[in-house]
């Protein structure tokens, strides 16, 4: 399946699927030097006073594909949540996060949410509506889109992700990946520029990570993608974070970390069978 | 549990008719049998043969619609039960059981030639509440969900369970019900959390 | 309890239907008050889980198996009027998608179980926590077990008089028929609210707000739902359970009932039937439902101490100060 094909002219820079929403979009991360998504000392604690993360800093380019790796419970999931603005509720005066250089704060939420564009883990917790087409059509709805724009936008989004013609099929009776992918067609509807994705191959068998990957591989704009699929990250990201205990314990370009035996050791990670064995994957 | 199955169903004309067109004709339909004089006569006619016209324009299935017809009968006999222990209400026992059957095929028709998402458009602009719409379809969708999550800590449990006991079953039950509603409450915080994050307000 | 078409007439049918529409509304606006945004989405996941639980089977002997109601239960756990809500969907659901209760009905079925069950059963709880006194956990368990009992008795109660009122059945009989085979139900119902009430407070007791007081539950709010059932008792229970015949009579007129071709029921049963013990059955019931009552409120206190009786000595045993 070529998902590249659908890409020309779509979504992205240039008008967002098509949304036409010029007057409403932020500037552009295609100006020059201008980070799609910037984090600048994010700290979190939890309700209960545990601390979910201290002094988190790093910045994405308008193109770029990082990962985010760290045993469970670094504080990935948290971490996702800050970007869009899920957290914290409420939104701080002085902002920790920007995005294409507009700071994230409770004036430009709204803005930013459909900028930055997040998956969850469990498809199960995003697809609420009843129909695929419901679901799809869910973010473009909130954004005032509708009639004969709305189902041309649907179309095209199920078509990104491998998903024609699956408008009128019904949530509970489609698989596992086919969830994810839908899920991924809502978000993508919304025409975000940054793609935040929370485990984006959890649950998936074989063939499903395989298209998934390529999928992914052809959607173009910034891409932060928490996982534990190391061998993911080796063939999608250009750059790696790592997370422990909350803080950002070592940063840098994919081989050299992952290739750093010790360091995954010690951060509840290991070195992907790709690189054990010299042999990168051409997937 | 198995929400009724709505894709693999034939398209007829009354598939194809508006929902709200639809829910007002059942409501119309079981009004008017309820309102039948409680003796069986003639007139009890007219709303069985409108009904047996729209089974087979509806293309039901025979065999569905009987299996749901006895099903209901359960609740319809029980409660009908009643008036036979009274000499003055004893005669309208046939008439009784005979309006809530066909009430019950109305609703039957309504259900098979309408899925329940298309039912949800017709109660929205009706007007029905927005909390209450949205409710509804959120709990449409996730019943098979919960179900599902149920049915597998139900499984879990029986794997662990060595005694026969009545009060074991339903302390089971408890703990299983109670870690489903704490589980449930955690998923609808994510359902937030994933709304929100396309726009909801 | 879901009564099918066909056995209401159309003024008791259009009286429940109007009494289930105002206590919805009225539980819709005080929740659209009371509950924040982030807490919406749990109204359909709870109708969802409802539905689940009654789906299971609580063994009760010789192969027959009981289901939960779960009117009361959710009552505690999310507060009254998204209860109401709550079981107004499932019985929404369950009338359009499973045929189960009449849609000419929904309106006494909702009035019934999502009004008279839910907050009847609620009030009672509540009651019973401000006035016994017993530390925290244990009174919870308590009032929800004889709230469970007490909630299913009283909406069989108020169903029983909506088939008498429509001319469907007497009072002499529906009203023993129905309320002492609830009263043998809410046992099962007010036990089963106990133990998943336990498990949620063992767990995370935070998700159990009814006891949250005037946080979920105003005081006005909880007022209006018992103004609701009151007037629900007046209009399907009072004409029938009321001792003084010539009394009904008048109540009757101005109601504008007494000319209705039905019912020689109006006046009592004691015309229709001149056997003497069916004509006592009522009264019979109603004697029973007393000795019930004091039967469960017994039975709620010993299951409350079996339940919760760690946390006296788990007080006693823990280091101070921690």
């Amino acid at each position: 399946m070529n998902y590249e094909a659908g890409m020309k002219g779509g979504w992205g820079a240039e008008g967002a699927v098509g949304l036409g929403l010029e007057g409403q979009r932020l500037a552009s991360g295609a100006e020059a030097g201008v980070p799609a998504l910037r984090v600048c000392e994010l700290s979190y604690r939890y309700p209960q006073g545990r601390v979910a993360l201290e002094k988190v800093s790093f910045s994405v380019a308008p193109n770029e594909c990082i990962g985010v790796l760290g045993p469970n419970g670094a504080g990935k999931s948290t971490l996702l949540l800050h970007l869009n603005g899920l957290l914290p509720d409420p939104l701080p005066k002085e902002p920790d996060i920007r995005v294409e250089d507009k700071p994230l704060v409770a004036g430009t939420v709204d803005l930013i949410r459909q900028r930055v564009g997040l998956l969850f883990q469990d498809p199960e917790d995003q697809l609420i509506s009843a129909s695929v087409f419901e679901d799809v059509a869910f973010g473009p709805r909130q954004m005032g889109v509708s009639g004969p724009d709305l189902r041309g936008l649907v179309e095209r989004c199920l078509g990104l992700v491998g998903l024609k013609g699956f408008e009128g099929r019904e949530p509970h009776r489609l698989s596992h990946g086919e969830k994810r992918r839908v899920c991924l067609a809502g978000v993508l509807a919304c025409g975000p520029s940054v793609l935040v994705l929370d485990e984006p191959s959890s649950g998936l068998d074989p063939r499903g990570r395989r298209e998934f990957k390529a999928m992914l591989r052809g959607l173009p704009g910034a891409k932060l993608i928490a996982t534990h699929d190391l061998e993911l990250v080796v063939d999608l990201c250009s750059r790696v974070l790592i997370l422990d205990g909350g803080r950002l314990v070592a940063e840098g370009p994919t081989l050299s970390l992952l290739s750093n035996q010790e360091l995954m050791l010690a951060h509840g990670l290991e070195k992907p069978h790709s690189l054990l064995h010299h042999h990168p994957h051409g997937c | 549990m198995r929400l009724p199955e709505t894709e693999s169903r034939p398209c007829t004309a009354l598939h194809r008719a508006s929902p709200r067109v639809k829910l007002v004709a059942a409501l119309m339909l079981a009004a008017f049998t309820a309102l039948l004089p409680r003796r069986l006569g003639p007139v009890y006619f007219a709303p069985a043969a409108v009904l047996g016209g729209l089974w087979l324009a509806s293309r039901m299935p025979l065999l569905y619609g009987l299996r749901r017809l006895l099903l209901a009968q359960t609740f319809i006999l029980g409660i009908a039960l009643l008036c036979l222990f009274s000499p003055s209400a004893r005669p309208g026992f046939p008439a009784t059981v005979c309006k809530s059957n066909l009430c019950v095929l109305a609703l039957l028709v309504l259900g098979w030639t309408t899925p329940f998402p298309e039912l949800l458009q017709a109660l929205r602009r009706m007007r029905l509440p927005a909390v209450m719409l949205t409710s509804l379809a959120l709990m449409y969708r996730y019943l098979p969900v919960l179900a599902e999550e149920a049915r597998r800590m139900e499984r879990a449990r029986a794997c662990r369970t060595f005694s026969r006991k009545r009060r074991m079953a339903w302390q089971n039950l408890g703990v299983i019900l109670g870690r489903l509603f704490v589980r449930t409450a955690e998923r609808a915080e994510r359902i937030y959390l994933a709304m929100c994050a396309r726009g909801w307000r | 309890m879901h009564l099918p078409d066909g056995f209401l007439d159309a003024k008791t049918a259009l009286l429940s239907t109007g009494a289930a529409a105002a206590g919805v509304g009225l539980a819709l606006r005080q929740a659209r008050r009371t509950l924040e945004p982030r807490q919406m989405p749990m109204l359909g996941l709870a109708a969802a889980f409802v539905f689940a639980a009654q789906m299971l089977n609580f063994p009760v002997g010789g192969g027959t198996s009981g289901h939960l109601l779960g009117g009361v239960l959710t009552a505690v756990l999310l507060g009254p009027a998204a209860a109401v809500v709550v079981m107004t969907c499932v019985l929404v659901v369950q009338c359009l998608v499973f045929n189960d209760g009449g849609l000419l009905a929904l309106g006494a079925n909702v009035f019934n179980m999502a009004i008279v069950n839910t907050c009847g059963g609620f009030l009672v709880f509540r009651l019973l926590k401000r006035v016994m006194r017993m530390e925290d956990n244990r009174a919870t368990v308590f009032a929800a077990a004889f709230a469970g009992w007490f909630g299913t008795v009283l909406a069989s109660i108020t169903c029983a008089g909506q088939l008498a009122l429509s001319g469907q059945s007497p009072w002499s009989v529906a009203f023993p028929a129905m309320a002492l085979v609830h009263m043998v139900i809410g046992v099962g119902e007010g036990l089963a609210t106990a133990l998943i009430t336990m498990a949620v407070l063992r767990a995370r007791p935070e998700l159990v707000a009814g006891t949250d007081g005037e946080a979920r539950a105003p005081a006005r709010g909880v007022l209006g739902y018992g103004l609701l059932i009151a007037l629900g008792l007046v209009v399907f229970v009072a004409p029938f359970a009321c001792p003084w015949p010539d009394g009904l009579e008048a109540v009757a007129k101005s109601l504008g009932f007494a000319s209705q071709a039905a019912p020689p029921l109006i006046k009592g049963p004691v015309s229709e039937y001149r056997l003497p013990f069916i004509s006592s059955m009522a009264a019979a019931t109603a004697a029973a439902g007393v000795i019930g009552a004091i039967l469960a409120f017994i039975g709620a206190y010993g299951l409350a101490r079996f339940l919760a009786p760690g946390l006296d000595a788990a007080k006693k045993d823990a280091p101070s100060g921690n």
